[in-house]
């Protein structure tokens, strides 16, 4: 066999872009945003524990929530399976493919060798669509490449049997019923009350809004923890990697929210959401000043603590700017009709 | 932001971004990447520096070819032990000299697995003038060279030589 015919677009984030484009193609009219909003995509968690050589955040919903999530609140249902062995993996999914149903399944980014070497990292979550094969060669939608790539079959079993944290184990999804009469509005509800329980009342520090604050309270740390000066710059430039490069729609994941409130504001028919879809574009090129201070900081190798508290300075700003905005959008959705 | 701020022209490295149009309306737009297009010069010549001062630590004896690559690659011990499935207290072994010459073949081939590497490369660090690409600009040199020479030398690393592969341009 060879490609099933599916209509690849670039998208801002794997996920997000995988789940869209599966929808799609079962027929399902949805874009990139309403499924990251229905999913409550948005978040923030800053991490270090122990094993951790060097303190790590993310700005988005833990890897798999958006397809649980937004099939829970849309009635749309995905099979989903994960393997112990590769040849059962692989047979499988030649099967359903054979039967031309495009596969999402999750890799470690590092092998994906479409991309060039420098791009390529260790990252056990990155999701691609799997959307044929031809002899010992499969073809791949991936969000981040611009066309089809193709990848060799030992190539991909490798990136689905990945070890180490979040290993993907062989895990791959694909839909198996799409309602026709889905009730977004309820779904972008559920969506929207879900971000501002995630952003507001998570009863750990280091997640949501605290997380924020926390740091902008730890980052003045991070040279403590850097074997050199190179090692720093390289983690402070990836601040601005993983708010912009990485994935996230720019200004980590906010545009992308923005985009979001903007279309809900027409479903809900609620012109208070179009406010606050305009108040979230600030809030995300407020993040973006956080990226190029941060690219700046690097650049110029100037990591002592007041330069580093610039950083936190702007982060505390974004945590009283979030916090504000989720309690008046969850009061929103409150008193919606 | 507005779309016009978010141009970036770098066609090897694009994303999609969320921004808004003229219309007011907001919407994705694909366009280079911030970084790539900005700052990747810098960001790689930096990631460039860091794999030279660890390649020349390895060659003085530092630390194991596993430690080498478990840095390069932006992973710690117990990532790889996950990744591998060794246990963690063998890769510690592992990232030092003694225990690198202890090991088998066969435990080489594992780590060579994850490191996505051929075993060999394990005993050598190979310097070629491709090295500059971390330098984006001066890719397109690389293609335009023609006669070249190869040499290898002893380091002061037991298990590694250092391979240089030397051309020149036109």
């Amino acid at each position: 066999m060879s490609q099933i015919p599916f209509r690849h677009f670039m998208a801002a984030h794997c996920e997000t872009g995988t789940v869209t484009a599966l929808l799609n193609h079962h027929g399902l009219d949805i874009s990139e945003p309403m499924v990251f909003g229905i999913s409550s995509g948005i978040f923030f968690a800053y991490l270090k524990t122990p094993v951790m050589d060097f303190p790590m955040f993310v700005v988005r919903s833990s890897p798999g929530q958006v397809r649980t999530k937004f099939a829970e609140r849309t009635g749309v249902k995905f099979e989903s399976k994960k393997y112990r062995n590769p040849e059962k993996a692989e047979r499988e999914l030649n099967e359903l493919l054979d039967r031309n149903q495009p596969v999402a399944v999750q890799v470690d980014f590092f092998y994906m060798n479409y991309f060039p070497a420098w791009q390529r990292v260790h990252i056990n979550v990155h999701f691609v669509t799997v959307i044929g094969r031809e002899g010992d060669k499969y073809f791949i939608s991936d969000s981040y490449h611009p066309t089809i790539a193709e990848i060799d079959r030992e190539t991909l079993t490798n990136a689905r049997f990945a070890g180490g944290s979040m290993a993907p184990k062989g895990f791959m999804f694909y839909p198996v019923n799409v309602p026709s009469d889905i009730d977004l509005v309820k779904a972008i509800r559920s969506g929207i009350k879900g971000a501002s329980y995630n952003m507001l009342r998570m009863p750990l520090p280091f997640l949501g809004v605290k997380g924020i604050r926390r740091f902008a309270d730890r980052i003045v740390d991070w040279p403590k923890y850097a074997r050199d000066e190179d090692y720093l710059a390289d983690k402070i430039f990836r601040i601005t990697i993983l708010l912009e490069d990485q994935g996230t729609g720019g200004g980590g994941f906010r545009f992308l929210y923005a985009s979001f409130l903007q279309d809900a504001a027409k479903i809900l028919n609620n012109p208070n959401l179009l406010e606050k879809s305009k108040e979230m574009m600030k809030i995300g090129d407020g993040w973006r000043e956080v990226s190029l201070a941060a690219a700046k900081i690097a650049k110029s190798r100037d990591f002592s603590r007041e330069r580093l508290k610039e950083i936190g300075d702007l982060l505390r700003e974004r945590a009283n700017s979030e916090e504000s905005f989720f309690i008046s959008l969850g009061k929103e959705m409150s008193n919606h009709k | 932001m507005k779309e016009k701020d978010l141009i970036v022209d770098c066609p090897y490295h694009q994303v999609v971004l969320y921004a808004e149009k003229d219309d007011g309306t907001y919407g994705p737009l694909q366009t280079g990447s911030y970084m790539a297009g900005t700052n990747i010069s810098e960001h790689f010549r930096m990631a460039g520096n860091l794999n030279r001062s660890l390649a020349d630590q390895l060659k003085s004896g530092a630390f194991s070819p596993i430690y080498f690559y478990m840095i390069a690659e932006g992973l710690n011990a117990d990532e790889l032990a996950g990744r591998t499935g060794i246990a963690k207290f063998r890769v510690n072994k592992h990232l030092t000299l003694k225990g690198f010459g202890k090991m088998k073949i066969s435990t080489l081939k594992r780590y060579s697995d994850v490191f996505n590497i051929p075993v060999a490369n394990f005993f050598q660090v190979i310097s070629t003038i491709q090295d500059r690409n971390w330098d984006i600009g001066y890719q397109g040199d690389v293609d335009d060279t023609k006669v070249g020479s190869i040499s290898q030398k002893k380091t002061k690393n037991p298990f590694v030589i250092e391979t240089e592969v030397i051309k020149s341009t036109r």
